[in-house]
């Protein structure tokens, strides 16, 4: 095996494929020797670098140029920082003995490597899928980037960990739930995703995605500021395959498989209310800061946040007596009986981001309460929001 | 003075049965044994009234003849002792005294057909009297009934619990036998309703337990468990042992059996709980189903009339073999080392805990309270520099998270690594990395020291050790010093530097390094955090969206709904669930999103009622202790189990300013040195001893 790749070109995809490796490092899931090296395959003037942590595997290409094709699995890490390190300029990697030789300009590495054999094989969907469609990347973010925080972390229910994917009623749907709140955010289906049976994309996975998404949109924010953004996101959309088991998503050259969770995912519609006759509507950006500054005071682990709605404001509050508190009133629009509800606060400021980014800085969002007991519901202002946030209350 | 005289056969029998038979467990348990004595492979319990009213084991067994029925009531009457030899007992009853005993204690009625006979035979025992075997139809089998238990006895009557405990009881003692039988079905009909069924393990030998434990301790035990066997000249230990980390709050879910016959006899727990000494916290106690098998010489079960506990002809070797093959077990399970270095190291560490006897010196709460005001907001709160006190110290307490400290070691050889700026949000849930790598050329090459692996990102979790990213360079450390010194005596456990395998904290005072064991002291943290709310508001309570199932074995289910109104004054509101199963509506603030079903399996180890016996043996008039001292005590075990799961458990990844607050916290929490367990919280080592240690020289500060 022997090729040359620009270190401009390899660096990148080094590091959003590394992730993978870095977070399976970090929590140990899948955590193995192999699975600490990234899989290089040269042939037909492509390299291929893969990586996994068994759940999930991540696949990138770019152009080389291959004097003699091959694969082989080198440590992940080093290789990241040794070629981070190298000048910029063309990089020769060549396969001798078991080694790899790495060298730029006069500078040159030596190091071991595993039998490309070795390595898990990277799941190719075969015969027909459950469901085939293509999204365009702001959509695949918008809803998986919205939902993902509220998924649970908890693997004593498993089958929360992860971001629900399915249709209904010509419409795509992502929701995800920890047990004390639940986000569900949907669009128009994309064409061939009507039918599709539901999924539940692992957590871990829904990082993944969500990261290359973003720094696609990121480049293309970048690449043409003012025209065309819109031409770019048509031409270059996230092809999507679900089976039984697994996942696929395709952007370009890069490729995510992933395993499902193998669970079944609650029947979520039941817990969003649809009786909740007191509305309060805020705007976003001073809530979120009233929301921070009450997280200040919070003395226990679960920072206990209460609204106090009273006729067209919100008292915001939290804190003891006698360990300090604070308290800060916002105007709102609110005109049912007063009413005194508490939250755990960090689980609503965790919503807020996402919120504002649809929003922007002078958006408003709806409140939807019953009483100080039952599920609050709410979105941006206005009717049929697309994006719902379901919030259990703390009994204080 | 009256003179002496034998007691008539049926006050000896009466006060017999007083030995052999305390409540329907026992009852229970000597029929259950002589069903299986007779060759049972079905077992069929029905009970009325917790066993008080009715209590019938039915068997199919090889039943008895009219002969052998007629005298089998009689005291001393047994089939099982052939060469009247007490030294060779190879079945469960032989002491011929129980149905006797039982006949003293209510109405009984026995009813056999002896296998390959036409006739069965029906006999009632009426005041101790066995009446005539009239002829009946019958199946191959006897049927026992006694009906109205202790109902001729006042005395022992008014000791029997509620039903609902008889039959609890009941059910633990059919568990036992049946862990002790897998070939053999047992079914417990309460009421008309079927409350426990063991079917027979087809084909399954005697050893193959693993199933029948499944049934009885549910799923969870056998998956935590792992297989112990070994064996001398002659002596023979087989079954399964839990691993350390599924500990219990009791021994209800230990389990030996001598030559196939249930006991609990403390020299056997004790061996146990010596295999696992180190592994344990003190007041816990690990699970195990164990067989052992001996020559019937070797053991005597005749020490005590329920032939719950045996003597040993040799009980160092008995002791020995189960720590010799439970810890070769667990020693399989973890490899543990240390080095000699270690050791030399903890000789100079001084335990924590010894050392908190005097309050730390801190800004109490009593002082002045600031006020910031802003537009419309006020934060009020205990000062984070009390005015009082120089200035220097001011700017280091004002923001114990910039801290500028030491962190040594070879970057350059990757076995400390720094990490990134740690995210800066307030939730306890940390996102997945969704971050955007900055990964461009242009910030790669502008970095000269060696770069932190891939992206730089927040969450990027290839560390070994986290540090503050203020911590990173070890040479701007040293100008920082005067800082450190002020910071120092501020705060007793000191600033954080790092976290080590995502379980212990490392800080740093003025003179010392401190390791704290953040899960030991969280869980002190939580357990008082609860107890002030019970004492104030009440707990605060989460309520659930999606309601969280838990399915838990019989006994434990039983065991935790029983304690339906403790476990809300904790915060933890469950309700039934049909089956084994309970419902999680809400759950302690403090507790959020850990594992529930561990939690509620860990409240319902306990039984309820125990503490009231505990205490028995301790007093003699336990209906004088007030019964709310008795609540409130198992409200604090219940919160104190609540704060052992509900804590941050080792392998928790902690932000920076995660760490600092857990130490400020520990600073003014009362008993924080220690966690429930007893355990050390945190370890300090003087820089003294480090010098020592490195053969350094004295230090100038
Ligand atoms: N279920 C049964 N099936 C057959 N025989 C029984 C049964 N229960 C009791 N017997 C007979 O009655 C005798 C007396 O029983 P018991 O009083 O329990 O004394 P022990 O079990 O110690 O012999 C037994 O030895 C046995 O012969
Ligand atoms: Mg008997």
């Amino acid at each position: 095996m022997e090729f040359q790749a620009a270190k401009s070109s390899l660096d990148p995809i080094l590091g959003v494929v590394g992730k993978i490796v870095e977070s399976s490092r970090a929590s140990n899931l899948g955590y193995t020797e192999i699975t600490d090296h990234f899989l290089l395959e040269a042939r037909d003037g492509v390299l291929e670098v893969t990586a996994t942590d068994t759940v999930t595997f991540m696949r990138m290409a770019c152009s080389v140029d291959i004097q003699t094709p091959g694969a082989v699995a080198v440590n992940a890490p080093t290789l990241g920082r040794a070629v981070r390190v190298l000048p910029d300029d063309n990089i020769k990697f060549k396969l001798n003995d078991e080694q790899m030789t790495i060298s730029a300009g006069r500078g040159r590495y030596v190091l071991p490597t595993l039998p490309a054999g070795d390595y898990p094989s990277f799941p190719e969907p075969e015969g027909k899928q459950d469901a085939d469609f293509k999204i365009s990347v702001p959509d695949l973010h918008h809803l998986l980037h919205t939902t993902a925080v509220c998924a649970s972390d908890n693997e004593s229910r498993y089958y929360l960990n992860g971001v629900y994917l399915h249709s209904d009623e010509g419409r795509l749907l992502a929701v995800a739930t920890d047990g004390m709140r639940l986000a569900r955010c949907h669009i128009k289906s994309p064409g061939g995703a009507e039918k599709m049976k539901g999924v539940i994309i692992p957590r871990r996975a829904v990082g993944q995605i969500e990261s290359l998404l973003a720094d696609r949109l990121k480049l293309d924010r970048d690449a043409d500021k003012e025209e065309e953004a819109e031409e770019v996101r048509e031409h270059d959309p996230v092809s999507v395959s679900t089976g039984e088991t697994m996942a696929w998503f395709a952007l370009g050259k890069t490729r995510i498989a992933t395993k499902l969770v193998d669970g079944a995912f609650p029947d979520y519609d039941r817990v969003i209310p649809r009786d909740n006759n007191r509305l309060l509507s805020v705007a976003v950006a001073p809530l979120k800061e009233a929301m921070a500054r009450a997280l200040v005071v919070s003395t226990d682990n679960v920072s206990a946040v209460r609204f106090d709605l009273e006729n067209d404001s919100v008292k915001v509050s939290s804190g003891e007596s006698n360990m300090g508190n604070f308290e800060d009133t916002l105007d709102a629009a609110y005109d049912s009986e007063t009413l005194a509800v508490g939250f755990n606060g960090s689980l609503l400021s965790e919503l807020m981001p996402p919120l504002q980014e649809i929003l922007g800085d002078d958006g408003r969002i709806d409140l939807h309460l019953l009483d100080e007991v039952s599920p609050m519901l709410f979105h941006a202002s206005g009717d049929d929001p697309s994006l719902v946030y379901v919030l259990m209350p703390l009994r204080i | 003075m009256s003179e002496i005289r034998r007691l008539p056969e049926e006050v000896v029998n009466r006060i017999a049965a007083g030995e052999v038979i305390e409540r329907p467990a026992s009852v229970a348990k000597e029929l259950t044994e002589n069903a299986l004595d007779a060759g049972a492979t079905r077992i069929v319990l029905h009970i009325e009234g917790g066993g008080k009213k009715r209590l019938q084991v039915q068997d199919n067994g090889h039943g008895m003849t009219r002969d052998e029925l007629a005298i089998a009531p009689l005291r001393y009457a047994t089939s099982k002792l052939p060469g009247d030899n007490l030294s060779d007992i190879r079945s469960l009853g032989f002491r011929g005294e129980a149905l006797a005993a039982i006949g003293a204690a209510g109405r009984l009625t026995i009813t056999s057909r002896r296998r390959g006979e036409g006739d069965g035979w029906t006999l009632e025992v009426i005041n101790g009297h066995p009446g005539e075997p009239k002829p009946v139809a019958a199946n191959t089998g006897t049927k026992v009934e006694l009906r109205d238990l202790f109902s001729n006895i006042p005395a022992r009557l008014k000791f029997l619990r509620a039903d609902a405990t008889e039959a609890m009881r009941l059910r633990e003692v059919i568990h036992s036998l049946g862990l002790s039988r897998p070939d053999v079905a047992f079914e417990i009909h309460e009421a008309g309703r079927r409350a426990i069924q063991m079917p027979a393990m087809i084909g399954a030998g005697r050893e193959d337990i693993g199933e029948r434990i499944a049934q009885v301790l549910g799923r969870h035990f056998t998956d935590n468990a792992r297989a112990v066997e070994a064996r001398t000249q002659d002596l023979r230990i087989h079954g399964l042992a839990c691993l350390p980390t599924y500990r219990r709050s009791n021994l209800s879910q230990c389990f030996f059996f001598v030559n196939g016959r249930p006991v609990r006899d403390r020299l056997l727990f004790g061996a146990l709980r010596a295999a696992y000494s180190d592994l344990l916290p003190r007041a816990s106690a690990p699970a195990a189903v164990l067989f052992l098998e001996l020559g019937t010489d070797m053991v005597d079960v005749n020490v005590h009339p329920t032939k719950a506990e045996v003597r040993f002809r040799d009980p160092a070797s008995v002791r020995a073999i189960i720590v010799s093959s439970v810890r070769r077990m667990l020693e399989g399970q973890s490899g543990k080392t240390s080095t000699t270095l270690a050791d030399k190291l903890g000789d100079r560490f001084r335990s924590g805990s010894r050392e908190t006897a005097t309050p730390p010196p801190f800004p109490s709460s009593s002082e002045s309270t600031g006020a910031i005001t802003g537009s419309r907001g006020t934060i009020t709160g205990a000062p984070f520099s009390s005015p009082s006190e120089s200035t220097g110290t001011i700017a280091a307490r004002a923001s114990p998270s910039s801290s500028t400290e030491t962190i040594t070691g070879s970057r350059e050889t990757g076995t400390i690594t720094a990490r990134a700026s740690p995210l800066s949000s307030t939730g306890t849930i940390t996102a997945p990395p969704f971050s955007s790598p900055s990964s461009s050329p242009s910030s790669s090459t502008e970095t000269t020291t060696a770069p932190p692996f891939l992206s730089p990102s927040p969450t990027s979790g290839d560390t070994l050790i986290n540090t503050h990213p203020d911590a990173r360079t070890a040479h701007d450390s040293r100008n920082a010093g005067a800082v450190n010194v002020s910071e120092g005596q501020e705060f007793p456990l000191g600033a954080a530097l790092a976290q080590i395998h995502a379980t212990y904290i490392v800080s740093q005072t003025d003179d010392s390094l401190v390791i704290t064991d953040q899960h030991a002291a969280d869980e002190r943290l939580v357990y008082e955090a609860i107890k002030k709310q019970i004492r104030q508001n009440g707990v605060r309570r989460q309520i659930l969206l999606v309601p969280e199932v838990v399915e838990l074995s019989q006994q434990e289910a039983e065991r935790a709904l029983a304690q339906e109104n403790e476990l809300r004054q904790c915060g933890l509101v469950i309700e039934p669930f049909g089956g084994n199963s309970v419902l999680v509506r809400e759950i302690p603030s403090l507790f959020a999103r850990e594992n529930l079903t561990e939690l509620v399996r860990a409240v319902a180890d306990k039984d309820p009622d125990s503490l009231g016996r505990d205490r028995r043996h301790k007093h003699t008039h336990d209906d004088e202790l007030p019964q709310t001292n008795k609540a409130e005590e198992r409200i604090h075990q219940i919160a104190a189990t609540i704060a052992c799961h509900g804590s941050i458990r080792a392998g928790k990844k902690l932000r920076h300013d995660e760490m600092n607050h857990l130490l400020r916290t520990m600073e003014k929490t009362p008993n924080s040195g220690q966690c429930n367990h007893g355990r050390p919280s945190y370890i300090e080592l003087k820089i003294s001893a480090l010098d020592r240690l490195f053969e350094r020289g004295g230090r100038k500060l």
